[in-house]
Parts: C-alpha cells; sequence; structure tokens
C-alpha cells in the first residue's frame, strides 16, 4: 500500500554512485560502506526446486542440467503438472471371474488442461520416477565430433609445447596460398583455428566423418497450397523455444518438461570479499546466516505527511527518523558541499543545527502503543521535534523551492554513531563498543509545486 | 512515507479483547472455527467460510475489502473433505482477491484482484501481483514475486522483505483509527 | 559449494554466450543443446516496457541492458557464479566495435569472468560438420551474411550481406495487412486492420510468420513475382492456399489471407532494382573467391540462422541457385554444375551456439582467450579488422 509505492521517494548514495531506497541496500560492516546490489559479488548457494523444495547437491544439478526429475511443467501454459490417477478395471490373470482395479497415473495441467494423454504417451503405473525423455537424436554424432576436437587439442598443446624448444618453421607456404601477411598469420584468432585440422600420417586421430551434403530437397507437400493452416495444431514459437534441443512443430509433439531450479544467492562484498547476506541451508526458511542490510545498522528517513509547495515559499516539512540500533543514537544533519547532482537541488532547505538524540530500538515495546511521550526524558525542543514514539522521531525542516514548477527535491549528508555491536559482543562486556562516525548522502523527493 | 491515518466509523466496526478490529460488513461463517490471534483487520465486505473448514489467521494481518477466504478442498474417492486453512502472521491480502489456498505462510504480500488456486502453497515471505491467477496446486517458494495468469515467477524479492512487512502491517494497525462516534 | 568445485577435480564448465539481434542462446561448453534460447531484450520494471539490446542510443545504455541480460541468463538459467569463469562468445564478423568492448566491460569489469573468446560464428557453424571447407550462409532477423570459408580460414574478400531476413519479412506481413487484412471483433465483422493499427505488434508478426507463412516453390514464385513486381495481371496469380483465421487477445479474429500466407516470403527471393536476393548474395560470394576454391565452397553449402527454418526454403534456394547457374553473368564466369547442402546435428537457430559449445569444451581453451589481466592492462580487445601491433609484439615475445 502506501509505504510500498513509497519506497522510493528517499534514496541513500551507495559507495558506486548511483541511488537506491534504503531496503535495497547492504552496509559491509569491514569497509562501513554502503553497498547496492551491483557492487556485490553474487554467488551461487544451493539449488532447489520450487515446486518440491528439495536441496539438489551441486553436482546432480551439472548431470541434470539444472532440471528437476520428480517436477514437470506444462510445455503448453509453463505451470506445473499434477500426478492424476484414473483406476482401471481389468480382469485379474489369476482369477478370471474376479476383477482387478489397477491404477495408472498420468501427467495433467491444472491451468490449461492438456494432459500426457493427449500426445499418446502412455500411462505409467508408478506415480513418479518412469516418465520416459525425449532424447535428441544428434547426441552421438555430437560427442564423435567432441572426442576428435579434443583429441586433436591434445596434439596441438604438445605440439605447442615442442615449438618452444624447436625453432619456428617459417610461414611462407602459408603466405603464398592465401596471401596473408606474416603479421597477420602470428595473430591468435587466426592461426589456431587452422590448426584444427586433420594432420596427415597421424595415425592416432580416428578418422573423423565429415557430414554428407545432399543435393537435392522434397518440395513441400500439397497440404500448403490447399488446407488452410491449422492453428490448433501448430506450436507458437515460445513454446519451440522452450525445448531449444527439440523444437516440435506439432502440437502433438509437445513434452512435459522438466521443472527449472532456482537457488539462493549469497552476496560477497568487492572490496574486502566479506559476505554481507547468506540465507540459511533450508529454501522452506527465511532466516539468514548473515544478514547485513542497510535496514539494520543505517538510521532510516521517511517523509512524514505530503506537503503542498508554493514557489520561492517557505514550508514546513516533517520528517521522521528511526533509530535501528539497540544504543542510543545521535544523528546530525548538514548541508553536502558541492552537490553534483542538480536535479536534487531544486529547493533551499534549512536542517535543524543540533544534534539529534535517538532512542535505542527495544523490540517488546515496539508494539506497545501508549502516546506516552518521552520528550521529558531527552529535552526536545517542541519546536524542532514534534514526536518522540520508541525508536523514532519526527523533526522539522523548512524548506522553499526554488524552481517555478517541477519536483521539489533536497538532498543532505546524514552523519551518525555506529557500534559494531557484534564484535563488541565477542570483546569483554564491561568495555564500551567503539564508536564510529558514519556518514551518508540522502536523496528526497518531496512533491511537485 | 509514512501511512497517513485511516479513518474508520467506530460502530462500524467490532474491536475485540486481543484487539482484533473486524467490520460488522464482513461475512463470517462459522465463526467458531474461525480463529484470528490478534491485532488483525478485517475490513468491509469480506468473506471467511469458517463452516466449511477451520481458519487460523495470525496476528496484526490486514485483510482489505472484498476479499474471500474460503478453504480448499480435495475429492478423494469416497467424497470431499475440506483443508483447514492458515495464514500467518502480517500478511497483508489487499482488495478483491480470492484465496483458495491450502497455506498462506508469514510475511506474505498478496495483491489486488488475484485468484490463488486451490490447494496451493505460499511459503513465508513471498509476495503475490495485483491482477495474477495462481492455477490449483501451485507452490510459491520464499522470496518469490509471482505474476500474470498463470502465475510464473518474475522476481526474487529483497533480503529485508520480512522487516519491510512488519513494519507495514504493524503501522497499518496503528494508523487505522475510529472516528469517534457519528459519522 | 563453489569454492570446492575446483578441489574435485572437476573443472567449471565454460560459459557459452550468442547475442543474436533477436534472440540469446546461452549454455554451458559440452552440452548438446542450449540452455535456453531467449529474446535479446530487458523489460524495465517499473513500466513494463521491454528494450531491444540492439536498439541502443548510447554505450552506457547498452551497458546497463547488457548487464541485465547477462543478469537474468547466469542467475536464473545457468545458475552458476560467473567468477573466474571462462566465457565463449559467439559474434558475427560484422559485429560493431562498441558493442563488443561494452560486452567485455561487462564481463570483465561486473562480471568478473576469468577470460573471453569472441568466436567468428561462421566458422564455428563448420566445426559442427567436421569438415573445414563451406559456404555458410547465416539467415538471422537484421540480414543474411554469407562467408565463405576454406582450409578453416575464412576468405574475407567473399563476404557478402543483404538486409532481407526476418525483419523484412515482418515489415512485408505488415504493409500487407495494413492494406488487405481485415479483423473481426465481437462487436463489428471485417473491419480493416488499419483501422486499428495497434493490434500489430512485433511478436504478433513473428506468430504470424511461425505459424501461417512458409516459402513457396519456385515456379509459382516466379509467377508470384511477375504479378508483384512487374506489374502482370492479377489473375495469371496462382490460386492462393485458403485463408486462415488468427485469433487475437480480446476475442478478435484476425483474417490472414491465403496471400499473405504464400507471398510474404517472396521478399527473400525477390531480385529487385538490384538484382540481388538471397541466392544472388551466394553466387557473388562464390564469383568473389578464388578459382581453385570455388567447386569446393559450392560443394559445401551450409544454412545457419532462424529465418532458414521455414518450411520450403531448402528447397526453394536450391532451385533459386540451379536456375541462376544458367543466368549469363554466371554461366560465363563458374564452371560449376550443382550445389550440395550440408546439415548440421542441431537445428539452423542454434548452430552457432553448438560450434560454440565444441569449442569450449576443448583443452586448448585458455591459449586462445583474453585473460582478464591481460584485458585490464592493455584496455581494449583483439580485433580481426584492426591490426594492432600491441598484440603482435607480446605474441613474438612468449614464442622466441
Amino acid at each position: 500500500m502506501a509505504t510500498f509505492a513509497t519506497v522510493d521517494l528517499v534514496k541513500y548514495l551507495c559507495t558506486c554512485e548511483k541511488k537506491f531506497p534504503i531496503c535495497r541496500l547492504y552496509l559491509c560492516k569491514h569497509c562501513l560502506k554502503l553497498r547496492c546490489i551491483d557492487c556485490v559479488q553474487h554467488e551461487v548457494d544451493t539449488p532447489y526446486c520450487p515446486n518440491c523444495l528439495e536441496i539438489m547437491p551441486a553436482q546432480e544439478a551439472k548431470l541434470k542440467k539444472n532440471r528437476c526429475s520428480n517436477c514437470f511443467d506444462c510445455p503448453v501454459c509453463g505451470h506445473t503438472l499434477m500426478t492424476r490417477a484414473s483406476g482401471h478395471i481389468s480382469p485379474n490373470p489369476e482369477d478370471p471371474n474376479k476383477s482387478v482395479t489397477k491404477k495408472t497415473y498420468y501427467l495433467a495441467c491444472g491451468f490449461c488442461r492438456w494432459n500426457t494423454r493427449d500426445i499418446n504417451m502412455l500411462d505409467q503405473t508408478v506415480a513418479t520416477g518412469n516418465w520416459p525423455m525425449l532424447e535428441n537424436p544428434h547426441v552421438k554424432r555430437i560427442n564423435n565430433l567432441l572426442e576428435n576436437y579434443k583429441l586433436m587439442a591434445q596434439v596441438e598443446k604438445a605440439d605447442r609445447e615442442r615449438k618452444k624448444y624447436v625453432k619456428r618453421r617459417s610461414h611462407l607456404y602459408l603466405q603464398d596460398k592465401f596471401n596473408l601477411s606474416p603479421s597477420v598469420m602470428k595473430r591468435k584468432g587466426l592461426s589456431s583455428f587452422s590448426s584444427l585440422s586433420l594432420k596427415e600420417g597421424d595415425k592416432t586421430i580416428e578418422d573423423l566423418e565429415p557430414s554428407v551434403p545432399v543435393e537435392s530437397f522434397d518440395p513441400l507437400p500439397n497440404d500448403y497450397y490447399t488446407q488452410p493452416a491449422a492453428l490448433e495444431k501448430t506450436t507458437k514459437l515460445v513454446h519451440r523455444l522452450s525445448v531449444p534441443e527439440f523444437q516440435p512443430e506439432d502440437v502433438s509433439k509437445l513434452h512435459p518438461i522438466n521443472k527449472h531450479l532456482i537457488m539462493k544467492k549469497s552476496l560477497r562484498c568487492r572490496e574486502c570479499e566479506h559476505n554481507l547476506s547468506k540465507s540459511d541451508f533450508n529454501p522452506c526458511s527465511i532466516k539468514f546466516k548473515i544478514q547485513l542490510t542497510a535496514l539494520h545498522w543505517v538510521p532510516e528517513v521517511r517523509i512524514m505527511t505530503p506537503s503542498t509547495f508554493t514557489y520561492n515559499k517557505e514550508t514546513l516539512v516533517t520528517l521522521t527518523m528511526s533509530n535501528p540500533s539497540v544504543f542510543n543514537t545521535t544523528v546530525t544533519l548538514s548541508q553536502i558541499e558541492n552537490e553534483t547532482d542538480v536535479d536534487y537541488c531544486t529547493a533551499k532547505v534549512e536542517l535543524p543545527k543540533k544534534e539529534l538524540v535517538l532512542a535505542s530500538r527495544d523490540e517488546p515495546s515496539m508494539h506497545v502503543y501508549e502516546d506516552s511521550s518521552q520528550a521529558h526524558e531527552f529535552k526536545d525542543d517542541p519546536k524542532l521535534i514534534v514526536f518522540r514514539k520508541g525508536n523514532k522521531i519526527g523533526f522539522v525542516v523548512k524548506v522553499t523551492p526554488v524552481v517555478p514548477q517541477g519536483d521539489v527535491k533536497i538532498c543532505f549528508l546524514l552523519k551518525h554513531e555506529f557500534r559494531n555491536t557484534t564484535v563488541a559482543a565477542l570483546q569483554s562486556e564491561s568495555k564500551e563498543p567503539e564508536i564510529k562516525w558514519l556518514e551518508h548522502k540522502v536523496y528526497l523527493c518531496l512533491g511537485t509545486i | 512515507m509514512e501511512l497517513l491515518d485511516e479513518f474508520y466509523n467506530s460502530s462500524q466496526y467490532i474491536e475485540t479483547a486481543s484487539g482484533n478490529k473486524v467490520s460488522r460488513q464482513s461475512v463470517l461463517c462459522g465463526s467458531q472455527n474461525i480463529v484470528i490471534n490478534g491485532k488483525t483487520i478485517v475490513m468491509t465486505g469480506c468473506v471467511i467460510r469458517g463452516d466449511l473448514a477451520n481458519v487460523r489467521i495470525g496476528r496484526h494481518c490486514v485483510i482489505g475489502q472484498n476479499a474471500v477466504i474460503r478453504p480448499a478442498f480435495k475429492k478423494f474417492s469416497k467424497g470431499v473433505a475440506f483443508f483447514p486453512l492458515s495464514i500467518g502472521d502480517h500478511v497483508l491480502i489487499e482488495e478483491d482477491s480470492v484465496i483458495n489456498a491450502a497455506q498462506v505462510g508469514s510475511f506474505v504480500h498478496i495483491g489486488k484482484n488475484c485468484v490463488i488456486g486451490r490447494r496451493s502453497v505460499l511459503k513465508d515471505c513471498c509476495a503475490i501481483a495485483d491482477n495474477t491467477v495462481l492455477p490449483p496446486e501451485t507452490i510459491v517458494p520464499p522470496f518469490a514475486l509471482f505474476s500474470g495468469s498463470p502465475g510464473k515467477m518474475v522476481q526474487d524479492l529483497p533480503d529485508c522483505t520480512q522487516d519491510l512487512m512488519t513494519d507495514i502491517t504493524v503501522s497499518y494497525y496503528q494508523h487505522f483509527k475510529p472516528h469517534g462516534k457519528g459519522k | 559449494m563453489p569454492h570446492f568445485e575446483g578441489l574435485l577435480g572437476d573443472e567449471p564448465r565454460i560459459i557459452i554466450l550468442d547475442i543474436g539481434s533477436a534472440y540469446t542462446k546461452c549454455g554451458l561448453a559440452g552440452d548438446t543443446g542450449p540452455r535456453c534460447i531467449i529474446p535479446s531484450e530487458t523489460k524495465n520494471p517499473r513500466n513494463q516496457q521491454t528494450s531491444k539490446i540492439w536498439d541502443y542510443s548510447s554505450t552506457d545504455e547498452l551497458y546497463e541492458h547488457l548487464k541485465e541480460l547477462l543478469y537474468t541468463l547466469i542467475s536464473r538459467y545457468l545458475l552458476v557464479t560467473p567468477k573466474d569463469r571462462r566465457v565463449v562468445v559467439i559474434e558475427s564478423l560484422l559485429c560493431p566495435t562498441d558493442f563488443r568492448d561494452t560486452l567485455a566491460r561487462v564481463l570483465f569489469k561486473h562480471f568478473e569472468v576469468a577470460s573471453i573468446l569472441f568466436a567468428p560464428s561462421h566458422l564455428l557453424s563448420l566445426m559442427t560438420l567436421g569438415t573445414k571447407t563451406g559456404l555458410v550462409l547465416d539467415v538471422g532477423y537484421q540480414e543474411s551474411f554469407v562467408v565463405p570459408v576454406y582450409e578453416g580460414i575464412p576468405i574475407l574478400k567473399g563476404w557478402r550481406t543483404i538486409p532481407l531476413a526476418s525483419k523484412a519479412i515482418h515489415s512485408r506481413i505488415k504493409s500487407q495487412l495494413l492494406e488487405h487484412g481485415t479483423v473481426s471483433t465481437p462487436e463489428q465483422k471485417h473491419q480493416p486492420v488499419a483501422s486499428m493499427p495497434d493490434i500489430l505488434t512485433d511478436e504478433l508478426l513473428e506468430d504470424i510468420k511461425v505459424c501461417c507463412c512458409f516459402v513457396t516453390e519456385y515456379s509459382r514464385g516466379q509467377q508470384i513475382q511477375e504479378v508483384t513486381m512487374r506489374g502482370g495481371h492479377a489473375n495469371k496469380l496462382p490460386p492462393p492456399p485458403p485463408d486462415t483465421d488468427y485469433q487475437i487477445d480480446g476475442g478478435s479474429v484476425l483474417n490472414i489471407s491465403g496471400r499473405i500466407r504464400e507471398h510474404t516470403c517472396e521478399v527473400l527471393f525477390e531480385q529487385d532494382n538490384d538484382e540481388t536476393s538471397i541466392a544472388t548474395l551466394l553466387m557473388d560470394a562464390i564469383v568473389a573467391c578464388p578459382i581453385d576454391t570455388r567447386k569446393d565452397l559450392a560443394s559445401n553449402i551450409l544454412v545457419t540462422g532462424g529465418t532458414s527454418m521455414m518450411p520450403g526454403f531448402y528447397h526453394r534456394l536450391q532451385l533459386e541457385l540451379s536456375h541462376l547457374l544458367k543466368k549469363p553473368c554466371y554461366a560465363q564466369q563458374l564452371g560449376i554444375k550443382r550445389f550440395l547442402f550440408h546439415k548440421a546435428p542441431a537445428k539452423e537457430n542454434y548452430t552457432a551456439w553448438l560450434g560454440g559449445a565444441l569449442l569450449g569444451a576443448l583443452e586448448t581453451l585458455p591459449s586462445k582467450s583474453l585473460s582478464r589481466d591481460v584485458y585490464l592492462q592493455k584496455g581494449k580487445l583483439p580485433d580481426w579488422c584492426c591490426i594492432d601491433s600491441d598484440f603482435l609484439l607480446e605474441d613474438k615475445n612468449s614464442k622466441s
């Protein structure tokens, strides 16, 4: 609702000079810098099937080409297929008088009503594991080619090793044949492809049969000229491309597709190589082993209510700031000098000059909504700080738009205290955790004139 | 942006001891089978079919207007049985959606006008975009955003989804205030 | 876990990438087919608009789009960690330099791959056949491109290209539908398509091409060209196949007349004012090559590219070529009597990819690729068209 749609109004500047809302940023505790998803390395953790939520070990995933063996997708609409049972009543072979109900299974789609009986695939007697798979008819030929090329590559590699110690022959013969200059021959791309050829007299390489060309092709069957295109029977391009190796043109040749796995990702800071986010092993769990989102460490600034602006008139805008840490945090706001992004300087802003103190975040009291103000504890200036509730304060800034029309955007520098509490937990408890000051540039879009 | 206060007519809503705010214009069939854990808002026009099977809704949920929550059934050889439906905590269900799921996890966001097919399972921290149709027996893994008809995974949600959902549901509840008597 | 892959003695497999104008083919080396064939476009999540990769106005825009496309490929289809992996990029010989540079920048700087090899698509297609000589024709989306290859070396003066391919077919379908086509909506029957041109999206045109159209045979094609191009009388047209009704979203039905089904692919074979078509492309390429190579080239023709998968394409091409041989301009110069075609062990739209997969599985790949360190040092890519002394000097030093 409101928060989701307006999450882009307040952006923080990442180290790569791009602006992101705080929920998409991470804070690297070792470099003490904000990182966005572009500044981090993504690593594959564990692949799992999105349907059965079973983890597949990485080796098995490689063999099975990242496809689940038990779950299938409908080739027409892409939804997961369900296994349905149907009973057959057939006479018992031992006792002809009694009849036995045999259960057979077939796959069916709940959305588009396609099922395996449409392609005349036989029903299986076992619910899982026995579905016939399509085989690419060219697999043998391709493997043959691959083996031969590998042999050639080995020979070439050995040759190259030899050449290092043996003087180079001249390239004159090739130069004459193709009229190429020697400098061109030495270039990496050209000479190496030509050496992937059969050398005469080399008995170690198998005979690589080159493919046999044909001279003529069958003309189109007459149906094309006399019948309208049977659109119900031809597959669409999207169906063909979902199985690249087969690309059936006829709907009756569509086969259930094994479901593609998805994976959990872990993120790593590029500079210090520490993990920023690592999720739990179990795909069903939403917990994280390591989670360094900026939301948990950097105070979040939000706009309290939308306000109307008029050119050159000062408006009071209330912003809220919430403190994510378990300690009381002091925050200062200041102007940015030499702001390069002109887009965000469409208004002059007067920031509070004093430091603001935010209360610590206390989980149990978060949900207790007493309106008791804690202003007396912190001696708040009522003109500056509108309210204080738990770890959140609302404060006032004065904004004067300097452009007659368009968006009102402001930016400022946010400095706050940062305590690395996990490090402190390792050290003795009596010591105060070390306080560091971090600064971030914040960009807000307040509205339009 | 913080949420704005939303006011409701206090005579329209029943506030229970555990803090649930249930609209009088919602239809709760079989209310003895419906368990709402606390601080949940059920808006006008909702239909919760507790008469078919047990329905359990967690804390800080928000069920939008005209949503239909109906447990799914399964056909057996000897008849039909209804699955109990459990919805987790901090779930946001927007207007006009029809939920026939078997299970909805916590921290889930379901958009407007969605149709969740029967016996679907939505795990924690997932989201369903507006106008999605999820076919029957879809399983939605955590941190997935499903969209389209049939619903397919289009995007990954950020890691902090849990915090965002907690924040939005809690602040929605806090800002849902009664007018006071009269209009 | 990714770190233990190397310890188990399993070399991480190499990524093979082919970013075409219309579709991108991506997979791992050693496979018999790509993992995915997806359109070469990115979707903006904010406004749901798709933008094609090859329609870029600046290299920065291209950088962002390539980053997103590669991210989708790597995280959804390949499920690999890109860091320290080798990549083979299959490219056309005519690939623009800024595209290559931007792609290398994205791969090296953002994804931190270990090395890249840019390989020419025509050479790789021949690898799938096991021969080293052939005339490779690639009928893609933007253009048809032919390169003769002899003994593993492309004959550079023999390359020919013509912008007659899928894009031309789509625009022919569109113009014919706007002229003659009718749409029946639930409200009103048989409205002209020109009154609602928005329904003719790119995807719709492509679908019509794939499901309804075909390449007609030579004699009928000649009759059709007689009428459409040289203004013959309309009743000289051969009787067209029956009309088809094509369902569009929203209950409307688009009438595809039989004429559209048969006539649209003529755009590939019509010899317009320049007298060029796909068939003459092949003939001109052969003529440009040295005399001793011509017979071998004509006996080893390989056709790749998605557009060549249309029904009737091969038959028509073969007849066109044999008829062109009788023309005086070619008969005098060429002594060849017949043309022989190869069939690769793959569908035509991923033949080049398969060649890349074969190349990527070889041990000699690292020595041919450009490694990350060298790229970061030099800052530029080796290219077949620039004689760059830097790279040559390096070769000399390593060999001596």
